[in-house]
């Protein structure tokens, strides 16, 4: 392929004569039977902020692992500042001056904060000079409107503190090719407005950052221009100036999407009205010797048909209180009630018998069995109360109703035997709500915890699981919804409290969600206007 | 029995003696775990030093080539596991398993075709304790600590040595940073695999030295099952000493001397038959794990790394 | 009602499972040739072994061929050392499935072989009929295995101690044990070495062709049932949802500490039981070398045969074979006992390496 990148069309219109600070030509990646990337072409341009936008699995962050040096393409070519490159692994890249933020911040929380910044950087000298290394960072840092506390252990630090350790990680090797995957998933509208700011200040030093994301206002706010990504292809480029949240839906949409509703052999038992209140949160107080007030004298309540919200950031409290509600944690003090039955300081299947059934946080690590057919993975928790009378597995039954959920809920999997570790993500998760449906036929659902139930699915899945869970609170039980997606929460729920520090700050009806007032309460600030 | 019977001078000195080998395994095993790998085959390791070890020596006559020998030995096995366990990804535990009882045969069987069979067993000459210049003057803790054979002198400074290379060097860092996240090391541009590879053969080699230390400086022969259980109490002291190379040197101390202590209470204690006293090392070692269950842990231990990683 | 179309579903179905997933059809044919390739380099290297001792390579395989299956009296030797290491092994293999690792199983067979000894001696006055009260040798066996195992289980459950080493350390404690009891209370008084008297021929085990005792049968019988117990019954399901991922076990209402508890107790039973048949069946003697780490070789039997039983049994006779095939070359090259030890871990690795190759 010749270097005459001049006959090479990018984007209606926008011919340059320089070339490119970096140009994708042509990227193909499979995984298995997956296509991740179809004939990508990418060109960024110097000093501007370069969104990549599309949905979950549309490919943005595989192409970006391979101009990192983390993947290797198939085929397909990669030329920086005019000049053919070959990466194959993150030393070439970084050799490039190309960095990436992940996502999931690839930092050591046992080490300091300097140890992780001057980590593979530290000069090729027998021993580490930390104080020179300190006095160096010390200066750097104040030139990009960034700081954080050198010697504290990364793992003391809040997530939006740590994603700031991981942007000087990479602006101290000299990155001049920025790529930050999805950066303000777990930050605060307030942390990731601060963010922007910072961006907005490496691109008038020449930087190019790309930004990774789904979210189309935070694309509309700060980028330059935006390739919108979908099914492995760089569908379109356009100028961030010419662009509206109109246009971008419909190009990153595609066709009309082909979602219709499903219809469920068993429907939830509509549940008889034993209580009006189907959880009973008061006083609830959880605390350990290393960290005394993880839950401070925490009450809340659920009714019937309610879908309730626990929102803030991540790590305080919210989860802590889900999990004494279910059984994997004891309060120290207070009282959780199911329907009118206490179940403060029960086991785990003292909740289940209670009616209380979750839907784990990390679907793979927490809810299935990897190695056991998706059948049985479907039973586990119902068996509580399928085999209740009976020494011996009845296989029939269970392959049964492996066979009716795939039916229902439409899972791709070759058969109801096949291994569960086969099922993409969005069909795991398909199979989870699957068992939550299960076990409302055999027994009492009386409260769903849902705990980001759409992480990391795409549109469609992720509607699907939202329809799932209006449908469960239409049917009477009551569900509570802990998420780290603030529109998702604002959308599906009735009420929500938000969390600060193990204290419940705000309890929000429907009709008074605002992201920012609910931001400002999740880091203990007063709402600002 | 009073009080000064446990603190003899020669006690506390054979406690040193004892403990040397426990450390430079231990030491091994350290920078090994440290490095994001478990390796259950210490046993036979040190076994297959020992037996090595004395081989060589007994049939050169050089110390220090059977030292390097069983050295070697150890170096080439834990390139075999490191191999199978970084590259091939293979699952730690069992393919140690599988070295344990091939290293553990192998000491025996080397030994057996090699010697053959002989009416009396053979012997080498044992490492002489060398009486420190100045320091072997000190009353009492001179004899206690300066008056030691060279292996042991060289076991007590590989405790600084590792831990200027753990907390001072970059490669100290690379090293920590494999053992905690080697995802993180590799984005950063850094041969994660010939890091855990090197640090699997030196690791091996020092534990084998362990095992060397035992014909070479205690017993003058070797047995089949000297090492009597010390493999398995060296990966319980690692994780008591919390991975740190200055707790793992007291828990190698206190075991050296629990080994020291069994012979001198058997003799006094002599209504209590004598497997009590035997067993006192275990049982210890099995009460200080129960109570160190919840301690730090490097956080990829055990874990093969995986470059390419979709779901 | 059977119908045929049911069996052809069915068969479809486990066609559609085994082979059709991800192209398991062409790996299962590449499967082939890698542990091919693992079973000639095995052979490669334990042969330089046996030419090492001067032993004539062809002869001598053929020697242990000959000698563990060829004659009436040598397959009822391979049976005979087949039953300790099946049982050892379906202990290990079991614990295996629920995420548990009995590591020092032996530490469980001595335990069980000094509980059936204490038993059988006891049994000595009664002066009964020969056979008849090895059921009771039998059941203190297990008990005493059970105990054994109990100690880790419980240390894992309430502190969460790591059964990996305590089960180990409980190893080399009951040898200490047992060289007490049978050089000391229990000592045979015409015999310098520490080996106890015999048990009471009324707790023996009878024996069938060849010198092979029913032992076997009860290895076998108790393979089978541990096989409906974990693939088949509700207790099994939940032990296989503990080792496949224990997060959702718990999520799910399993008792895991509880559990962990009941599957050593459960392992350590049975590696006691395998104590007790070595001593009803076999050496009807306490000693110390009872075992060659039977319980070690137990590890390497339940991992080859991937801790499913059917797996183990065949493991297990092969290193069966493999133990009487050396012996036979000990008396005629002089070939070190300890070879089978590393014929064993060869023959180990090489499989390891070719389904860990198997998998990239």
């Amino acid at each position: 392929m010749s270097n005459d990148i001049s006959r090479i069309k990018y984007s209606e219109g926008i011919l340059r004569e320089e070339n490119p600070r970096v140009l994708m030509q042509s990227i193909n990646k499979r995984f298995g039977e997956v296509q991740a990337l179809d004939n990508a072409s990418l060109s960024l341009e110097k000093g501007e902020v370069h969104a990549l936008l599309g949905e979950n699995g549309a490919g943005k962050t595989t192409l970006m692992n391979i101009l990192s040096g983390l993947y290797v393409a198939d085929s397909g070519e990669v030329a920086i500042d005019g000049r053919k490159v070959d990466i194959h692994r993150p030393k070439d890249a970084a050799d490039h001056g190309i960095g990436m933020v992940h996502q999931h911040f690839e930092l050591i929380s046992n080490f300091t904060a300097l140890e992780n910044i001057i980590l593979a950087a530290e000069g090729g000298r027998l021993v580490i000079d930390m104080d020179s290394k300190h006095k160096e960072l010390e200066e750097l840092m104040p030139r990009f409107g960034l700081h954080v506390d050198l010697d504290a252990n990364v793992r003391d630090l809040s997530v939006g503190v740590q994603q700031k350790v991981e942007i000087i990680k990479a602006l101290y090797r000299g990155v001049s090719i920025l790529i930050l995957d999805e950066p303000t998933t777990m930050l605060t509208p307030q942390e990731a407005d601060s963010l922007f700011s910072v961006i907005s200040s490496f691109t008038k030093q020449g930087l190019t950052v790309i930004l990774i994301t789904h979210k189309i206002k935070e694309v509309l706010k700060v980028s330059n221009r935006i390739t919108v990504m979908r099914h492995g292809k760089c569908v379109r480029t356009v100028r961030t100036s010419e662009a509206s949240e109109k246009l971008l839906v419909e190009i990153m949409m595609g066709e009309k999407s082909s979602y219709k509703g499903f219809s469920i052999s068993e429907k939830p038992k509509t549940n008889k009205i034993k209580s009006e209140t189907m959880l009973l949160v008061e006083g609830l107080t959880i605390g350990e010797p290393k960290q005394p007030s993880l839950v401070e004298n925490v009450s809340l309540k659920v009714q019937n048909g309610e879908i309730v919200g626990l929102v803030g950031v991540c790590g305080n409290g919210q989860m802590e209180v889900a999990e004494a509600i279910y059984g994997v944690r004891k309060p120290n003090m207070g009282k959780i009630a199911i329907c009118g039955k206490e179940i403060t300081g029960g086991s785990v299947i003292e909740s289940l018998r209670a009616g209380a059934f979750l839907i784990p946080e990390d679907r793979i690590h927490q809810g299935i069995l990897p190695n056991l057919s998706l059948s049985e993975t479907l039973i586990l928790g119902p068996h509580n109360f399928l085999f209740k009378h009976s020494l011996m597995l009845n296989f029939k039954r269970i392959y049964e109703l492996g066979r009716q959920a795939i039916e229902d809920y439409q899972i791709k999997a070759p058969n109801e035997r096949a291994d569960t570790c086969l099922l993409s993500g969005g069909n795991i998760q398909k199979l989870i709500i699957a068992r939550a449906f299960l076990f409302s036929s055999i027994t009492d659902l009386n409260l769903l915890i849902a705990f980001n139930p759409t992480n990391g699915l795409d549109v469609m899945s992720a509607q699907f699981v939202h329809d799932r869970l209006l449908e469960i609170g239409s049917s009477g039980a009551g569900v509570l919804l802990i998420s780290e997606d603030l529109d998702e929460s604002m959308l599906l729920c009735n009420r929500i409290y938000v969390f600060f520090k193990g204290r419940v700050v705000g309890e929000l009806a429907h009709a008074d969600f605002d992201p920012y007032v609910m931001g400002a309460m999740m880091t203990g600030g007063e709402p600002n206007d | 029995m009073s009080i000064i019977d446990f603190l003899r001078a020669s006690l506390l000195q054979g406690a040193v003696s004892y403990s040397a080998p426990l450390l430079t395994a231990a030491m091994g095993e350290l920078l090994l775990e440290r490095c994001g790998m478990l390796d259950v085959s210490l046993e036979g390791k040190m076994a297959l030093g020992a037996s090595i070890g004395f081989l060589v020596y007994y049939f050169t006559g050089q110390v220090l080539l059977g030292l390097a020998a069983s050295m070697i030995i150890g170096a080439i096995i834990g390139i075999a596991f490191g191999y199978i366990a970084v590259y091939l990804k293979g699952n730690q535990i069992i393919t140690g398993m599988g070295f344990l009882i091939l290293s553990t045969g192998l000491a025996s069987l080397i030994y057996r075709l090699t010697i053959g069979i002989r009416n009396v067993a053979p012997e080498v000459k044992t490492l002489d304790n060398i009486k420190l210049p100045l320091l072997g003057k000190i009353p009492y803790l001179g004899q206690v600590f300066f008056t030691q054979p060279a292996l042991a002198y060289f076991a007590y400074l590989l405790v600084p040595i590792m831990i200027f290379v753990l907390y001072k060097t970059p490669l100290g860092l690379h090293i920590r940073a494999c053992g905690e996240s080697p995802r993180a090391l590799d984005t950063l541009g850094v041969n994660v695999f010939k890091i855990r590879l090197w640090v699997s053969a030196v690791s091996g080699g020092l534990i084998a030295l362990g095992g060397a230390y035992l014909p070479m400086v205690l017993t003058a022969t070797y047995e089949d099952g000297m090492i009597a259980g010390r493999g398995w109490l060296v990966l319980q002291l690692v994780i008591f000493g919390r991975y740190l190379p200055t707790a793992v040197l007291l828990g190698s101390l206190f075991f050296g001397y629990l080994e020291s202590l069994k012979f001198s209470l058997i003799l006094l204690v002599p209504q209590l038959p004598p497997q009590l006293f035997l067993m006192l090392p275990y049982l210890c070692a099995m009460i200080v794990l129960v109570f160190s269950q919840k301690t730090y842990r490097p956080e990829s231990l055990l874990k093969p790394y995986y470059r390419e990683k979709k779901n | 009602m059977i119908s045929i179309n049911k069996i052809k579903l069915s068969i479809k179905n486990w066609i559609n499972t085994k082979f059709l997933q991800k192209n398991r059809l062409i790996s299962g044919l590449n499967g082939f040739g890698i542990y091919l390739a693992a079973v000639i380099v095995a052979l490669i290297i334990n042969s330089s072994f046996i030419a090492w001792a001067g032993g004539n390579i062809i002869s001598s395989y053929e020697t242990m061929i000959q000698v563990s299956l060829g004659s009436a009296a040598g397959l009822g030797q391979t049976l005979n050392k087949c039953t300790p290491l099946l049982l050892a092994g379906i202990a290990v293999a079991v614990g295996n499935r629920g995420r548990v690792s009995n590591i020092g199983s032996d530490g469980q067979i001595y335990m069980g072989a000094i509980f059936a000894t204490g038993t059988g001696l006891l049994l000595v006055p009664l002066n009964m009929p020969i056979y008849v009260l090895s059921p009771l040798v039998l059941l203190a066996s297990i008990i005493g295995g059970a105990f054994w195992c109990g100690i880790p289980g419980v240390l894992k459950a309430r502190f969460g101690t790591s059964e990996l080493f305590t089960t180990i350390m409980l190893l080399f404690m009951a040898n200490f044990i047992t060289d007490y009891f049978a050089s000391g209370p229990w000592r045979a008084p015409e015999v310098p070495d520490s080996i106890s008297r015999p048990i009471a021929t009324s707790g023996f085990l009878p024996k069938f062709f060849g010198g092979a005792h029913v032992g076997i049968i009860i290895a076998i019988v108790v393979a089978i049932a541990i096989y409906f117990l974990i693939e088949k019954s509700v207790l099994g399901y939940k032990i296989r949802t503990m080792g496949d991922n224990p997060d959702a076990a718990k999520l799910a209402g399993i008792n895991i500490p509880l559990y962990q508890f009941g599957l050593l107790a459960l392992s350590g039973a049975i590696a006691g039981l395998a104590g007790g048949i070595e001593i009803a069946g076999l050496d009807h003697r306490l000693m110390t070398g009872l075992s060659p780490s039977y319980g070690l070789m137990a590890v390497l039997v339940a991992s080859l045969g991937k801790n499913k039983p059917i797996g183990v049994i065949i493991s297990a006779f092969l290193f069966a074979i493999l133990m009487v095939g050396s012996d036979s070359l000990q008396r005629s090259i002089n070939l070190p006992s300890s070879a089978v030890m590393v014929f064993q871990a060869v023959v180990y690795l090489s499989i390891l390496l070719a389904r860990t190759i198997r998998e990239q």
